[in-house]
């Protein structure tokens, strides 16, 4: 049970993130993700059109837009389940340079990038516990053949990736809930357990597609500290998609804003809320944060 | 906030207690019912559902775990039994162990044949996937009335020998019963086990959210290819069983509502669970004998109540909500 390996692990990480320059993560972190001329055709329609943006280490960074803006599209594409139609991904993984586009989604989780959905994705019928084990899935080695014969090497590896997935719903709140059926979670669990389920793949990208969707001020404001707290104990890079500009503006670094498949601005927060362009997509919404 | 944590503990744990019990007492139920029941009928009967318990179980990895309806359950069922039979009686060397590597093949070729069907079907999802299995399901009785020289075609093959091990030989009812029992058991453990293993939860993933199961790092056709292909393999282990046992193997054992109802007992028990496909063997395999007087308003009965339990019991008699 108390094998320390994640416990060790983030312990590492918390050292690096301390370590850190507080300066700009740009200038001190290395290119994570580069996304160039990114465009995505529908039929006749352009959903993403030439955007171009780069993720370094550690950041955290909102991408924010109108509805229809290309946001949930672009992130599909990132996770290899919209193919481009031109452009390029380019990902670091640990051994060197990856180019996205020649994936397949099930392929993400093995090179460190994880996702989470809009309309939360979880495994309904599933336990919690089950639900973060099919996140640690791409890491398990034992054939089918040592399981059907129950072999000790395979009830081994159970056991650890077992150990491993309630360290995790420890360490995320979620472990009085192991056993019961994900669907049985309050809303605000579900949306917390989506995301330690893909912090079970070992990311070092995650994807977060709009975490606030269907939550209060409190409960949005409780998933801000979670993302962040999270952020720094695995030291991930989170780009996070944000329809709330209250919440986006309040911890991201960086800010991408999308209207109408562009890129039409991005910058700081301060930055971005001065941006002409942006305050005319926004036209209309309310644009009373903090 | 403790106490209440301890004592739906405490539930848990004699709710795990109470299913051993039942688990133990079924078990020395089916242990000694042979000898227990004079009648060699009624042993006749388990048999069957001891059958029907093994290819409805095998269909539950696809109806149940993966979540996908397959009409074609006999065409595997079919493709093990004519496999087994004829290489025990007409290629393998005459000895006690023929039938037994026989029936290995019969089950490997099943599984040859799921991934074969499985392949181009796995890539389309619901109706379409059950009009491909079922399309398979009658290509093989197709396949088995027309290639006479091997099936024997509309006649089927007759005689066929009883299977033993070293001395002892299968003759009687209850020595089936026994070898049935067994191989149904170490079925379901090995099952159980992939159930409970990376394996089962990528099935059940695919079944709740494939686009999730996906972006997780599931590769969606293996897992829905490995389990069609165990799956069959079990389903042919059953039909190698049925030809030694009924001495006799004709298409007309294997028609389309064969499979449709295997199908009907996995969701009649409840899919997905195992114990409800068994339990859906057992009922439905009773129904048929109690209903047999009434051979013409049989179906007519069990389409009936069919429709009646589902209504009342969409999720299956065994399944929860």
């Amino acid at each position: 049970m108390n094998s320390g390996l994640e416990v060790q692990q983030i312990k590492t990480m918390e050292n690096k993130e301390t370590n850190l320059p507080s300066s700009t993560p740009e200038a001190a972190s290395p290119l994570l993700l580069d996304a160039r001329e990114v465009t995505i055709r529908f039929g006749g329609l352009v959903a993403v059109n030439k955007v171009s943006f780069q993720l370094h280490e550690n950041e955290i960074v909102g991408l924010i837009g109108p509805n229809g803006a290309g946001k949930t599209t672009l992130f599909n594409a990132i996770s290899a389940q919209v193919p481009l139609s031109e452009g390029s991904l380019t990902f670091r993984g640990p051994e060197g340079k990856i180019d996205l586009t020649r994936l397949q989604a099930h392929d993400m989780t093995r090179i460190g990038i994880a996702r989470t959905f809009q309309n939360i994705r979880i495994f309904k019928r599933m336990t919690v516990l089950e639900n973060v084990l099919v996140g640690g899935h791409w890491r398990y080695r034992q054939p089918a053949i040592s399981i059907m014969l129950g072999q000790r090497a395979y009830r081994e590896e159970e056991r650890k990736r077992t150990a491993e997935a309630m360290e995790l719903l420890e360490l995320l709140g979620l472990a009085r809930y192991a056993h019961d059926p994900a669907r049985s979670l309050p809303y605000g669990l579900q949306r917390r357990l989506e995301i330690a389920r893909a912090l079970a793949t070992r990311p070092r990208l995650l994807l977060i597609d709009e975490p606030s969707a269907g939550m209060n001020d409190q409960e949005t404001m409780e998933l801000v500290d979670f993302i962040q707290n999270i952020r720094r104990q695995f030291g991930l890079t989170v780009f996070l998609i944000e329809h709330d500009m209250k919440f986006v503006m309040s911890f991201s670094q960086r800010i991408i804003v999308l209207s109408s498949g562009k890129k039409i601005a991005e910058g700081t927060p301060a930055e971005v809320q001065r941006h002409p362009l942006v305050i005319e997509a926004y036209l209309g919404e309310e644009m009373d944060y903090a | 906030m403790v106490k209440v944590l301890a004592e739906t503990k405490a539930l848990k744990f004699l709710d795990k207690r109470r299913k051993w019990l039942l688990v133990g007492a079924l078990l020395a139920v089916a242990a000694v019912f042979p000898f227990c029941v004079q009648s060699s009928y009624l042993v006749h009967v388990a048999n069957l559902a001891l059958y029907y318990s093994i290819v409805a179980v095998s269909l539950d990895i696809v109806a149940g775990f993966l979540g996908e309806i397959s009409f074609g359950h006999a065409g595997f069922i079919a493709v093990g039994a004519y496999t087994t039979t004829i290489l025990n009686m007409r290629v393998l060397p005459d000895s006690w162990i023929s039938f037994w590597i026989a029936l290995l093949a019969g089950g490997l070729l099943a599984a040859l044949a799921g991934v074969v069907v499985g392949i181009p079907a796995m890539r389309i999802s619901g109706q379409y996937f059950f009009v491909v299995t079922m399309g398979f399901g009658e290509i093989i009785r197709f396949i088995l009335l027309n290639w006479q020289s091997v099936t024997n075609g509309a006649f089927g093959i007759t005689s066929i020998p009883s299977p033993s091990i070293g001395n002892f030989v299968f003759t009687e009812r209850f020595h089936y019963y026994y070898l049935f029992l067994v191989i149904l058991l170490l079925m379901i453990i090995t099952i159980s086990f992939l159930r409970y293993s990376y394996i089962g939860r990528a099935w059940i993933a695919i079944r709740e959210d494939e686009l999730a199961a996906e972006a997780m790092g599931i590769r969606l056709t293996y897992y829905k290819v490995l389990a069609f292909s165990i799956s069959s393999f079990f389903a042919g282990i059953g039909g190698g069983l049925l030809g030694s046992y009924l001495n006799f193997l004709a298409p007309s054992n294997f028609l389309a509502l064969e499979s449709i109802m295997i199908l009907v007992m996995v969701l009649l028990g409840g899919s997905g669970l195992i114990y409800g496909a068994l339990f859906g063997a057992f009922l439905m395999t009773g129904f048929n004998e109690v209903l047999r007087p009434f051979e013409q308003y049989r179906m007519l009965i069990i389409g009936v109540l069919m429709m009646v339990l589902m209504f009342l019991k969409p999720r299956g008699l065994l399944g929860r909500e």
